[in-house]
């Protein structure tokens, strides 16, 4: 999506360099236009870490597998990938208590977008409500990043819950 | 073959190679839980499709576990783009077994429509190392000690699956018990 909803972002370096200093070990997903600097970065730089999903039930399916084993990974996604992981979400993620973080691009913010994005981007909110799924959304100041970051992972895990960090429209840039 | 002789099978050289065996939801959890619980398996109770994806990721995180993954046609079917995964990302010790009897067991019989697709030839297509079937226990057996000796990428075994067994009780663990136990065996070697 091309709406911009932020009056400054955080650069995808700088969040990829304070995801790995906080310990994630995979970011698995499928790319939205809001995660293109990001996914090229990690792409250029740490290809390993990287995993590409075909939808994105998969991808939290494939978190759960690698969070079993003592990896830390990190589901990406825009929120329409949202509606498609709902059964992910509530029967397996929730109920096995797995502490996966999501980051969820938050197309159709305030339903000012694409219509086929607005019904989901009115509806993302109340969605994760429904489902218990805590949800943050990232800031857009870089110096509030990591422990921003540090409260969602923890809130994680203290819960042993998936959460969803959501990412207004331009919220991530070069 | 039937499920028993099909999971006694599975959990005789998984005990004997140290696989990690995850089982999708329906019948195949309850017969791997009936044929004898052991630590390094993973019962999926919901998320019908997932298992494959599943035990991806398990494979990825531990590289130096072998890994079969159990699931019935429906789940396959549900799941298929689970498989193009598994191949794109090749796990070296990796076997996805299918049973294959063509209908939804434990809602009532109702017939799925694998009978239109050759899930062999869907796993060759997918990047799979090798795709066959088995119709016999020591068959099995066979081919997933070849998938193991060979260690070159996944390999997708079909089972044709007699109907009319009975039915074992459902998986006596919650899912955050089925969580503890398998993590917990991770973190022990």
């Amino acid at each position: 999506m091309s709406m911009q909803a932020v009056t400054s972002s955080v650069r995808a370096r700088d969040l990829l360099d304070t995801l790995a200093a906080l310990g994630q070990t995979h970011l698995v997903g499928v790319p939205d236009s809001e995660f293109k600097t990001l996914i090229n970065t990690i792409l250029e730089e740490r290809a390993s870490a990287y995993i590409p999903a075909v939808r994105e039930d998969h991808a939290i399916a494939v978190a759960a597998g690698l969070y079993l084993t003592g990896k830390k990974p990190l589901v990406f996604m825009e929120n329409s990938g949202l509606g498609t992981s709902c059964d992910a979400l509530t029967s397996l993620a929730k109920v096995y208590r797995l502490p996966i973080p999501m980051l969820v691009a938050w197309a159709g913010y305030k339903g000012e977008d694409v219509p086929h994005h607005n019904v989901m981007g009115l509806g993302t909110e109340a969605l994760l409500d429904a489902f218990q799924v805590p949800w943050f959304v990232m800031p857009t100041d870089v110096s509030e990043l990591k422990p921003f970051l540090e409260n969602v992972f923890d809130t994680a895990y203290r819960l042993q819950t998936p959460v969803a960090i959501l990412v207004l429209p331009g919220g991530i840039t070069k | 073959m039937n499920r028993r002789d099909i999971f006694s099978a599975i959990r005789g050289v998984a005990n004997e190679h140290g696989f990690v065996v995850v089982a999708g939801n329906g019948l195949q959890a309850r017969f791997l839980y009936d044929v004898g619980d052991r630590p390094l398996n993973f019962y999926m109770l919901g998320s019908m499709g997932l298992a494959p994806s599943v035990s991806l990721g398990i494979a990825m995180g531990r590289p130096d576990l072998p890994v079969i993954v159990v699931e019935g046609d429906g789940n396959a079917l549900m799941g298929m783009g689970s498989m193009a995964m598994v191949g794109s990302q090749r796990p070296a010790r990796f076997v996805h077994i299918v049973l294959d009897n063509s209908v939804y067991e434990t809602t009532g019989g109702q017939p799925t429509i694998s009978p239109a697709v050759r899930f062999t030839e869907i796993a060759t297509g997918s990047g799979y190392q090798r795709a066959c079937e088995a119709t016999t226990p020591e068959e099995l057996v066979a081919l997933i000690e070849q998938a193991l000796e060979a260690a070159a990428g996944p390999v997708f075994i079909r089972v044709p699956l007699e109907l009319g067994e009975g039915r074992p009780a459902r998986v006596p663990y919650t899912p955050p018990e089925v969580t503890t136990n398998f993590t917990g065996a991770m973190s022990q070697g």
